[in-house]
């Protein structure tokens, strides 16, 4: 890069596209997560229609957001950040990659073995929903944070850590509820533990990319 | 001419391959700058820093060394030449500056059998400076630091904008330290020429074009020229090693040491002590910053190999090259 080309990247907006790209990024993250969470109520309301809208959408949005996760990521490469930047930034994309694909195959093991929901479990499963879609938002705070006011992380992974914390109670009592169920099949127990956990992983994966974050925010802080 | 201008011009193309490697390894190895363009800024602003600051060290050296041979400036050269090519051949710690010094000594001894009063008063000095550079460059490194760390914490700054002032700040100091080398290693390369008659000056509108300046830009070039062909994997290496700082601690490493060694490239009036201007050694001077640092993060332990390898330095290399040149000065006065 000759030096003139150094100070229009530097100084000049197209740096700016990251940025830009990130914050698309959350935003769509954002949306999947609510979807989950509407198809996992349309689905437990028997609603058909809604539930293939709903995982239509999922499958849409977890594609745009590998396209525009590969998009940054050949911008990062593309603009010569410091080499701290650069790997913060995309172990935090690659990191927070697990969430959309995480939903979509959870949706689609859903869909694909029919899983039969007992009743007693619905309000439950829902809450943890639920739960996801207010932890994926304190993790979309968090990550702003860490992209524009690095102060306000540590509260930020607080508040992340007690949804996270709230979250697993919530997971124990759906994970207890199907074991204490007599009228299910030891096969349909395990079917649905798989499901329950891997509805509740969603909050584990946020707490833990939090950690990452807060660790890149204090490093920055000196 | 050329052939007695050719072993300070040897000493300039190896401090050019090693030396630049502290200012733009940095930038160089996080492919933040291409090497390239790392090249024409060491390069510029080692040739500017040579000519603006450069003189005052030279004179320093020309005062130390007295040479008025063409013959015996380039023996102490090669002598010092010598003593750096065969200490980093086998693998000791090794400073230019401190080879030159050495080399002088060995020129003294060697025409006049001693050095007068005067000369050990300098010699004193500069020894002094030898062990105040990388003293110094922590202090002004810990210094740095604690208000970075203040700045950071009362200005907490958005993540790119962070990166971007980072990326200005590491080249911006990386031509601020290749300036610095210039002005202050400059007297390493063809300090030993001062004394010479060698060049008319040129007079160019108000400004004269001293021999000095001109000595200089010869200086300069070898310089550069070490830089442009031999420096690429030191760069790298000492590069990837500062990386691994976190840009932060390698701009406030490299700012330490291009502070101390501008700060030695100039004659200083302390009260009633006249502290002349004093080639030191760069790489030293960055291990202080490196130190400083760990001191700043509250970890107080250093590796006594680096310890030792500076203390090393500052006393065998002088004493390689005065007993070099020593030697070197009768066979190459016989073919004068």
């Amino acid at each position: 890069m000759n030096i003139r080309n150094y100070f229009k990247e530097l100084f000049g907006a197209r740096g700016r596209e990251i940025e830009v790209g990130l914050d698309e990024y959350l935003h769509k993250l954002n949306g999947i997560t609510s979807d989950m969470h509407g198809a996992i109520r349309a689905y437990l309301n028997q609603n058909t229609e809604e539930f293939s809208h709903l995982f239509g959408k999922i499958n849409e949005f977890e594609n745009r957001l590998d396209t525009l996760r590969r998009n940054i990521e050949a911008e990062i490469y593309g603009k010569r950040l410091l080499p701290d930047t650069r790997d913060d930034v995309l172990e935090l994309l690659e990191n927070l990659d697990k969430i959309p694909n995480r939903i979509q195959s959870t949706i689609r093991e859903m869909t694909l073995q029919k899983i039969r929901i007992p009743e007693g479990l619905h309000s439950s499963l829902t809450e943890l929903a639920g739960r996801n879609v207010q932890i994926v938002q304190v993790l979309i705070r968090v990550i702003n944070a860490f992209l524009y006011r690095p102060h306000d992380v540590r509260d930020g992974v607080k508040e992340l850590s007690h949804q996270e914390h709230e979250g697993d109670v919530i997971e124990q009592q759906v994970l207890k509820l199907i074991f204490d169920d007599a009228s299910l099949e030891l096969a349909e127990k395990m079917q649905l533990y798989r499901f329950g956990e891997r509805v509740g992983s969603i909050c584990d994966m946020a707490e833990d990319l939090g950690d990452h974050i807060m660790i890149w925010a204090i490093k920055r802080l000196l | 001419m050329l052939l007695g201008l050719s072993s300070g011009m040897f000493l300039g193309w190896s401090l050019g391959a090693n030396d630049a490697s502290n200012v733009f390894g940095t930038a160089v190895a996080s492919h933040m700058i291409r090497f390239a363009t790392a090249v024409k800024l060491s390069a510029v602003f080692v040739i500017l820093g040579g000519l603006v600051n450069g003189p005052a060290a030279m004179d320093t050296l020309g005062g130390l060394g007295q040479i008025d041979l063409l013959a015996g400036a380039f023996a102490t050269a090669l002598a010092a030449a010598v003593a750096v090519a065969g200490m980093t051949w086998a693998g000791m710690p090794v400073s230019t500056s401190q080879a030159v010094v050495g080399a002088l000594i060995g020129y003294r001894l060697f025409q006049h059998g001693s050095l007068d009063v005067a000369s050990w008063r300098l010699l004193r000095i500069i020894v002094i400076s030898w062990v105040a550079c990388p003293i110094l460059a922590a202090a002004t490194a810990f210094l740095l630091y604690k208000l970075m760390a203040g700045v950071f914490r009362w200005l907490p700054m958005p993540l790119f904008v962070l990166d971007r002032w980072l990326r200005f700040g590491l080249l911006a100091v990386g031509c601020y330290g290749a300036w610095a080398l210039g002005g202050n290693n400059m007297a390493n390369v063809v300090g030993v020429y001062t004394r010479l008659d060698l060049f008319d000056s040129v007079r160019m509108g108000p400004w004269v074009f001293s021999q000095s300046r001109m000595l200089a830009l010869l200086g300069g070039l070898a310089i550069a020229l070490g830089v442009a062909t031999y420096s690429y994997r030191v760069m790298v290496t000492v590069g990837r090693d500062l990386v691994k700082l976190d840009a932060v601690t390698a701009l406030i490493a490299v700012l330490a040491e291009a502070l101390v060694v501008d700060f030695f490239a100039h004659p200083w009036q302390l009260g009633t002590f006249a502290l002349p201007a004093v080639p030191v050694s760069a790489t030293q001077a960055l291990v202080g910053g490196i130190f400083g640092i760990a001191l700043a993060r509250g970890i107080q332990t250093i590796k006594k190999r680096v310890l030792s390898n500076i203390v090393i330095s500052w006393g065998v290399t002088p004493l390689i090259a005065a007993l070099l040149s020593y030697l070197i000065l009768p066979l190459v006065m016989r073919f004068a």
